[in-house]
C-alpha cells in the first residue's frame, strides 16, 4: 500500500461499528458504493449483479421488518405488558389502560387471549382454509373499519365541508388594484378564488355521481368537474416528477461523497487519481467490465434488455 | 424511426444520468423560491413559547429519506434553538433508525438532556390503530420509552405532558405516504383538536392544499419546500448551511431535469402528430 | 358457526371503538385501548406469516434446483443472518455498545447498533437507490407515453407543465415571473377543489363500507 494511500485510509477507518452517516467506515463505504449501483446497473439490462442486488434488499428487508414488528408489536404489548401486570400485582397497583385503572390480573387475561387469537393466525401458514385466522382477522376488520369510519368522516368529509362554509367576500380588502403584483390581495380575486374552489369542489363530486341518470345539466356540471379534476391530476404529475428527481440526485450526492476524502484508495482531495480510485468509480468500472465482458463472451443471453 | 415507442429508452436513462451527474459536480446551487406554506411551518413554530411541547413522528423510510429528511434535521434544530422539548415517534418501521442517529448527533450541539427536554417512544406498529392509540392513551400505547427501556412515568418529560396528547402544543409529522399525514389527521387532528404542521414528500404534496389552513397550520411539500425551510432555519443555525447548500444544488440540479422532462413531451409529441400525420 | 362468530367479533369490535369515538366514559376508554392492543399485536403477527412463506418459497426453490437457486441461497443468508443478529441484540444476548456521551457525561448504550449498521450499509442504499430508479423511468414515459391525444390531456399536461416551471426559479426566469404565480393560483385553488372532492368522494365510500363492516353486512374479508 502506498504512503498516499496509507494517509488517505488513515482518515476513515476500515470497520467501525459505531460509525453512522454521513461518515461511514471504508468498508460501509464498499457495500454502499456496490448496492447502489448494482441497482443502477438494472438500467442497461437484467443482469446478474442486479438480482444479487435485488435478493439481498428483499432479505434485509424482510429481516429488518421483522425484527421491528416483533420487538414492537409481539415482545412489548404481549410479553412485556404481562411482567409489569404481574409486577403491579405483586405491588398491588392498578394497571392503567387508557386512563382507567383495572385489576392487573384482568389485565393479563385479557392479553393472554390476544396472544392466543395470535396464534391462531399462524395457523394459515399450515392449512390454507381453517378457519382459525379468521377470529383474529375479524377483530382486526373490525377495529379497523371503526377507526376509519369514525376518524376519516370527520377528518375528510365533515371539517373541509366545515372548511369550504367560509365568507365569499373580503370587506376590509380594496376592491381592485390596477398593480397586477398586488391583485391577489383584493376583494374581486377574494370572492373569485373562493367561487372557484366552491364550484370546483361540487362539480368535481359531482362527476362521481352514478347512481343518477345524466341529464344535460348533470352531464355539464360533470364535465367543469373533469376540467378541475384534470388540473388537479396534472398538478399531481408535475410534483411525481419533482419527487422522483429529488431521489435520483440524492443517490448521486451519495455517490459524490464517497469518492471525496477519505475513501479512496490512492491520493487525496478531488484529484483525478484519487476520484478514480474511490469506492464508487472502482465498483462502476468492474461492473461495467464483467457486464461487457458478458456480452462478448455471449452469456448475456438470458438477461432481459431494459427496452 | 418508425414508431417513437421503438426509440431505445437506454438513451433517455443515459441522457438523465449525465444531465445529473454533470450538473451535481459544477457545484452550482439556485434558491428556492417563497413559498407561503413553509413560511406558515417556521412562523408556527416560531411563534410556540419556550418549553412548549412538541410530538414529532417521523413516518418515513430511506426511499423517501432525500425530500424528507433534511425537513427533519431542520426541524429538530429548529425546535432545539428555540428550546422547546421533543416527544419523538415514528409510525415507519424504517424510520428509527433515522430518529436515533439525528437525535444522537443534534441534541448535544444544544445541551439537552434526554428525559428532560427530549424523549425518544421509538416505533409503534399497527398504522391508523397506533396514532388512535397515541391519541387515546400514551402511556397505553409506549409504557416504556425506546432509548433507555425506563417506565414512561420515571422520565419527567413524559410526567408532566400526561397521559392524552392534550399537553402537546403542536404535532409535526415527516410523512411519506400512508400511514401519515392524512391518518394523523383522522385519528388525532379533528378529535383532538390539535395543531398540525407536516413535511411531506412531493408526490402527496397536492393532497394537503385541500387541508390548508383549515386543519393543516402549515407544511414542507418536497425538495423545494425542504430548502425553503433549510434557508429559514440556517439564517439562524450555522450547523444548517452546509445543508442548505446542498440541497440549493439540488435545486438547481432539480430545474434542468424538470427542463429535460418537458423538452421530452414536447419532442415525443411532435414525433407522434408527425407520424400520425403520415 | 364458522361465519357466524366472526361477524360477531367484527360487529362487537366495531361497535365498541365507535362507542369509544363518542363517550367519555373510563371504560369506554379502556376498552377501546385494549381492543387496539389486540389490533396492534395481531397486525404484527400476520406480518410474521410473510417471513415464513417467503422462507418456504425460497427454500422450495433452493431444493428443486431452480435457476435462481444462488440468489435464493444469498437471500436466505441475509435474511437468518440479520435476523438472528436481530434478535439476539434485542434479547440482550448481545452486549449494548457505548455510543456517545450526553450533555452530563452520562454514557449512552444502545442495543441497537449492529442492526444499524447493517440497515445504513446494505438496506438504506438499497431501497433508496430502487425508488431513484423512478426518475429514468419518469423520463422515459415523458418521451413515449404522455401523449396530449385529447382536450382533457391537453389540460393534464399544461398543468403538470405549469407546476414543473413553478416549482423551481429556473421556471419563472423563463416565463417572466408568471409560472410561480399560476402555480400558486392552480394549486390554491383548481387543485384544492380538486382534491378536495377526490377526499370527500372517498371518505363517502369509506364511510359507507365502514358501516356495512361494523353492521356484519360486509362479508368479504372472510374470503369464502
Amino acid at each position: 500500500m502506498t504512503f498516499l494511500a496509507q494517509q488517505a485510509l488513515a482518515e476513515r477507518p476500515f470497520f467501525d461499528i459505531l460509525a453512522v452517516p454521513p461518515d461511514v467506515d471504508v468498508v460501509g463505504a464498499w457495500l454502499i458504493a456496490l448496492f447502489t449501483l448494482c441497482v443502477f446497473s438494472f438500467l442497461y439490462k437484467d443482469n446478474p449483479f442486479y438480482k444479487f442486488a435485488e435478493h439481498v434488499f428483499v432479505g434485509a428487508g424482510t429481516a429488518f421488518f421483522t425484527l421491528q414488528y416483533y420487538e414492537e408489536g409481539v415482545l412489548e404489548p404481549v410479553i412485556d405488558h404481562i411482567h409489569r401486570a404481574s409486577g403491579l400485582i405483586d405491588s398491588g397497583g392498578l394497571l392503567m389502560l387508557g386512563g382507567h385503572g383495572i385489576d392487573p390480573t384482568l389485565g393479563i387475561v385479557f392479553r393472554c387471549i390476544a396472544a392466543a387469537l395470535a396464534l391462531m393466525l399462524l395457523v394459515r401458514l399450515f392449512k390454507a382454509d381453517s378457519w382459525a385466522p379468521r377470529w383474529p382477522l375479524a377483530i382486526m376488520v373490525g377495529v379497523y373499519a371503526a377507526l376509519k369510519m369514525t376518524g376519516e368522516t370527520q377528518a375528510k368529509l365533515v371539517l373541509p365541508v366545515k372548511g369550504m362554509l367560509t365568507p365569499i367576500t373580503n370587506p376590509d380588502a380594496a376592491a381592485w388594484s390596477s398593480d397586477w403584483a398586488r391583485v391577489e390581495d383584493t376583494g374581486v380575486f377574494f370572492t373569485i378564488a373562493a367561487l372557484v374552489v366552491i364550484v370546483g369542489t361540487i362539480c368535481a363530486l359531482s362527476h362521481f355521481i352514478f347512481t343518477y341518470k345524466r341529464t344535460p345539466l348533470l352531464g355539464g356540471v360533470s364535465r367543469v368537474g373533469v376540467v378541475v379534476l384534470m388540473i388537479t391530476f396534472g398538478s399531481m404529475f408535475g410534483f411525481t416528477v419533482l419527487g422522483r428527481i429529488a431521489l435520483l440526485i440524492e443517490r448521486v450526492d451519495s455517490l459524490g461523497t464517497l469518492s471525496g476524502n477519505g475513501y479512496q484508495m490512492m491520493g487525496t482531495g478531488t484529484g483525478t487519481l484519487s476520484v478514480m480510485t474511490s469506492p464508487p468509480v472502482l465498483t462502476a468500472v468492474l461492473i461495467t467490465l464483467v457486464l461487457v465482458l458478458r456480452k462478448i463472451t455471449g452469456k448475456d443471453a438470458g438477461d432481459t434488455a431494459s427496452t | 424511426m418508425a414508431n417513437v415507442t421503438d426509440f431505445d429508452r437506454r438513451w433517455i436513462f443515459l441522457a438523465m444520468g449525465v444531465l445529473v451527474v454533470g450538473l451535481y459536480t459544477t457545484g452550482a446551487k439556485s434558491p428556492a423560491p417563497q413559498l407561503e406554506y413553509v413560511q406558515a411551518y417556521y412562523d408556527v413554530i416560531e411563534a410556540l413559547p419556550d418549553d412548549s411541547i412538541v410530538m414529532l413522528s417521523a413516518d418515513f423510510d430511506p426511499a423517501s429519506a432525500a425530500e424528507l429528511l433534511p425537513m427533519y434535521q431542520a426541524t429538530i434544530h429548529h425546535l432545539l434553538r428555540k428550546n422547546i422539548r421533543v416527544v419523538n415517534v415514528a409510525t415507519w418501521p424504517a424510520a428509527p433508525p433515522y430518529t436515533r442517529n439525528e437525535f444522537n448527533q443534534i441534541t448535544p450541539q444544544y445541551g439537552k438532556l434526554y428525559g428532560t427536554d427530549w424523549v425518544e417512544l421509538g416505533f409503534l406498529p399497527g398504522d391508523d390503530v397506533a396514532m388512535a392509540q397515541m391519541g387515546a392513551s400514551l402511556h397505553s400505547a409506549f409504557s416504556t420509552d425506546s432509548r433507555e427501556n425506563k417506565p414512561l412515568a420515571e422520565l419527567p418529560l413524559m410526567g408532566e405532558l400526561g397521559d392524552s396528547l392534550q399537553g402537546i402544543d403542536l404535532l409535526i409529522t415527516l410523512s411519506a405516504g400512508y400511514p401519515g399525514i392524512l391518518e394523523w389527521l383522522a385519528q388525532v387532528g379533528g378529535r383532538y383538536n390539535m395543531t398540525i404542521l407536516t413535511g411531506t414528500t412531493a408526490v402527496q404534496t397536492s393532497d394537503l392544499y385541500a387541508f390548508y389552513p383549515s386543519q393543516l397550520a402549515g407544511f414542507i411539500g418536497g425538495a423545494t419546500g425542504a430548502t425553503r425551510y433549510l434557508e429559514l432555519v440556517s439564517e439562524q443555525t450555522e450547523a444548517m448551511v452546509h445543508a442548505r447548500d446542498v440541497n440549493q444544488n439540488r435545486i438547481m440540479i432539480q430545474e434542468w431535469a424538470h427542463m429535460l422532462i418537458l423538452a421530452l413531451i414536447v419532442v415525443g409529441n411532435v414525433l407522434y402528430f408527425a407520424g400520425r400525420g403520415k | 358457526m364458522k361465519r357466524e362468530i366472526p361477524i360477531l367479533l367484527t360487529v362487537l369490535c366495531g361497535l365498541a371503538i365507535t362507542w369509544s369515538f363518542f363517550s367519555q366514559s373510563d371504560v369506554s376508554k379502556a376498552v377501546n385501548a385494549e381492543l387496539l392492543a389486540w389490533a396492534v399485536v395481531f397486525f404484527s403477527v400476520a406480518f410474521l406469516l410473510g417471513i415464513g412463506n417467503l422462507i418456504r418459497i425460497s427454500l422450495k426453490q433452493i431444493s428443486s434446483g431452480h435457476r435462481d437457486r444462488p440468489y435464493k441461497i444469498v437471500l436466505l443468508v441475509v435474511l437468518l443472518g440479520y435476523l438472528g443478529i436481530g434478535i439476539a441484540e434485542i434479547h440482550g444476548w448481545l452486549a449494548p455498545l457505548a455510543t456517545g456521551t450526553d450533555p452530563t457525561g452520562q454514557v449512552i448504550m444502545s442495543e441497537n447498533v449492529r442492526r444499524d449498521w447493517i440497515y445504513y450499509r446494505i438496506f438504506q442504499p438499497l431501497q433508496a437507490t430502487m425508488f431513484s430508479l423512478l426518475a429514468f423511468y419518469i423520463a422515459s414515459a415523458a418521451f413515449r407515453a404522455f401523449r396530449a391525444r385529447s382536450f382533457e390531456a391537453v389540460l393534464l399536461l399544461m398543468a403538470g407543465a405549469i407546476v414543473m416551471l413553478g416549482q423551481v426559479p429556473l421556471g419563472d426566469t423563463l416565463t417572466f415571473d408568471m409560472a410561480s404565480r399560476w402555480q400558486d393560483f392552480l394549486m390554491k385553488y383548481i387543485n384544492a377543489a380538486g382534491q378536495r372532492a377526490i377526499i370527500m368522494g372517498a371518505a363517502f365510500g369509506t364511510l359507507a363500507t365502514g358501516l356495512r363492516i361494523v353492521l356484519g353486512l360486509e362479508r368479504s374479508y372472510l374470503s369464502e
